[in-house]
């Protein structure tokens, strides 16, 4: 009897969750499939055939999307206009190098807190961590701007991305206890063998949290990429491709639409490419657990 | 699909045998040292200096652009916030308290602020207590395995994944061209009854699958033998999420809560993507407020030692109430035995 009622409450459970996800997915993919429709058509064919496939597949779209989406930019030697080609640039090198920066900075302090406790000054700089997690220090956006200006890194991609290898974040307390869950006999047989320091972190103890640090790079990677403001308010020479998008669309907001639509999907496909590749690494494999410390 | 895996696979094994190779190089390296006599024993001391020199060169970077992107910028807003700007001269200069006396005064008299924190505060309710529950929902349905939880949990996360500029001008040109086959020439975004809402359901719209990794994650730790224990007890589902699911992963959804105050002073809408600095002022929260006045055709540098002091002021009475709340909901929290 309650094992009947408790299949019964499984069903409605499980009939329920499937109708209103698959409602919420199509909520989501019927906007996108009807962008990537409509970045095939000419702007008549959109007005007059709002839903309907193209009359006319105009793939050359996608091609002047590279060229036509740009940004004016000033720089001293006088203004220039950045188009999409650049904008990618831009964006792998600040998303691709920035994000290896501050992952790989977060993941070696977090080692050398998890495996060098013993030391006074470890537990105190993981307090710092947890600490600065909860209480928030104002980072005024004018002190940021007036700070960079002052040390050179202020519209300067390369700078700013030499800086940003700080430790703080949530994504230190998932390498913590990826490291935490590593046995260190592993690192006192390596010390037999001879080896250092330096080859236990990166032949022996590195390799074995490589899922970890993949997912948090891809998750850093993700958001990095679709970040406008960082080229809005810290490095505007430096557009990045959804910056592009957005002041484009600022500065031409009655231009070709199917063309601005072609930019999206150029924009969106290289990331959901590394989406589908890796998904599986990315969603269910990480754990942040509380704040305690 | 078993591509991928396959390509992973060899990736994997590629990485391993790169890493057996070097590791293997510097073991023989070691050994010819030994063989020839020119390795000493490693007293503990030596040990703890070489572990020390070890942390130092690991960590110097880090720390130095900890203390170069963070500790200074930190640094500054306090300084800054106690600044005047000589429009003449075009510096900041000089110690004084009006900007954070103005900041009060603001934030308790003028009008226009009941405003901003009635908006903020709306959509950190909004987020707090129908967004969070029901992401914890949609994550304990992929929990669950129901089927398509594979394909659910790919389409999901992607409003995480696609740029957000992408999703605002896929909504308004949907807006501007299929809207009006079901609505006539009604615009919902430009109409001040309903934009609010409006901008809120779109961001809602994008957000339920915002805490699928971190949920998922934390989900996928529970104890199988717990889920077992519950299935002899007779516990239906809704029992399994409120008596097993939600005390285990307790920690991981006390994490955002401890940080409510400083939420709910900065929640925001897509405002600038959708508007730039010309967003209506019904519609401005306090983080648009602030940003407008840095960033944009509306900004001014006269106005840069106030967004300091703003900034300060969110601090000073966000910090006590997170420690507080964190403290609180360690203190009333359910314990995972």
């Amino acid at each position: 009897m309650v094992n009947n009622k408790v299949r019964e409450n499984r069903t409605v459970f499980v009939a329920v969750s499937v109708t209103v996800l698959t409602i919420y997915s199509l909520l989501l993919i019927v906007p996108l499939l009807w962008a990537v429709n409509s970045a095939l058509k000419n702007s008549l064919d959109l007005y007059e055939n709002v839903f309907g496939l193209p009359t006319k597949i105009k793939p050359e779209n996608f091609l002047q999307a590279f060229t036509k989406i740009s940004v004016p930019i000033n720089t001293v030697s006088g203004s220039r206009s950045v188009n999409l080609i650049e904008m990618f640039y831009n964006t792998i090198f600040y998303a691709g190098v920035g994000t290896l920066v501050v992952e790989f900075s977060r993941c070696v302090c977090a080692y050398c807190v998890a495996k060098y406790r013993k030391y006074k000054a470890m537990r105190i700089f993981h307090s710092i961590v947890i600490v600065l997690l909860v209480v928030q220090l104002p980072v005024a956006l004018a002190s940021q701007i007036r700070w960079f200006t002052k040390i050179g890194v202020y519209n300067n991609m390369y700078g700013l991305v030499l800086i940003s290898g700080t430790f703080t974040g949530a994504h230190f307390l998932y390498f913590y206890a990826a490291f935490k869950s590593i046995s260190w006999e592993y690192a006192e047989a390596a010390f037999m063998d001879g080896a250092s320091n330096f080859a236990v972190f990166f032949y022996i103890m590195l390799p074995q949290i490589k899922a970890t640090f993949l997912a948090l790079y891809l998750l850093t990677f993700i958001s990095a990429w679709n970040d406008y403001s960082s080229s809005l308010t810290l490095m505007p020479n430096y557009p990045v491709v959804a910056y592009g998008l957005y002041k484009y669309n600022s500065l031409n907001a009655a231009s070709s639409v199917p063309l601005q639509l072609a930019g999206c999907v150029l924009i969106a496909l290289p990331i959901l490419i590394l989406f589908l590749i890796f998904k599986d690494k990315l969603i269910g494999n990480l754990n942040i657990g509380g704040l305690k410390g | 699909m078993k591509d991928i895996e396959r390509n992973n696979g060899i990736f994997h094994n590629i990485g391993a045998k790169i890493s057996d190779f070097f590791y293997a190089i510097s073991v023989g390296i070691h050994l010819r040292r030994v063989k020839n006599g020119k390795v000493k024993h490693k007293s503990i001391s030596s040990q703890s200096k070489r572990e020390v020199l070890f942390i130092c060169i690991m960590m110097a970077y880090p720390i130095l652009c900890f203390i170069l992107n963070y500790v200074f910028v930190v640094g500054d807003s306090f300084l800054l916030a106690f600044q005047k700007y000589d429009n003449l001269n075009q510096r900041y200069y000089g110690f004084t308290f009006n900007n954070i006396g103005k900041v009060f005064k603001d934030l308790f008299t003028e009008p226009n602020f009941g405003g901003y924190l009635k908006n903020s505060g709306i959509l950190w309710l909004i987020s707090t207590f129908i967004n969070m529950p029901l992401s914890i929902l949609i994550s304990f349905c992929i929990y669950k395995k129901i089927p398509f939880s594979g394909f659910f949990k790919t389409v999901l996360f992607l409003p995480q994944i696609i740029p957000g500029m992408v999703w605002v001008l896929i909504y308004k040109y949907s807006v501007d061209y299929a809207w009006p086959i079901f609505f006539g020439d009604f615009n919902f975004l430009m109409n001040p009854k309903y934009d609010f809402l409006t901008l809120v359901l779109f961001q809602q719209w994008l957000s339920f699958g915002g805490g699928l990794i971190i949920y998922t994650g934390a989900m996928g730790r529970i104890d199988p033998s717990l889920v077992e224990v519950g299935k002899l007890e007779g516990f239906n589902v809704w029992q399994e999420l409120w008596y097993l699911v939600l005390p285990t992963i307790y920690g991981t959804i006390s994490v955002p809560l401890t940080t409510c105050l400083t939420a709910l002073l900065t929640a925001s809408l897509p405002l600038f993507m959708f508007f730039g600095e010309y967003a209506r002022e019904g519609l401005h929260t306090i983080s648009y407020y602030l940003f407008t006045i840095v960033i944009g055709n509306n900004s001014s540098k006269e106005l840069f030692p106030y967004s300091a002091a703003f900034c300060i002021v969110i601090s000073l009475l966000a910090s006590p109430v997170a420690l507080m709340t964190k403290a609180f909901l360690e203190k009333v929290g359910p314990s995972e035995d």
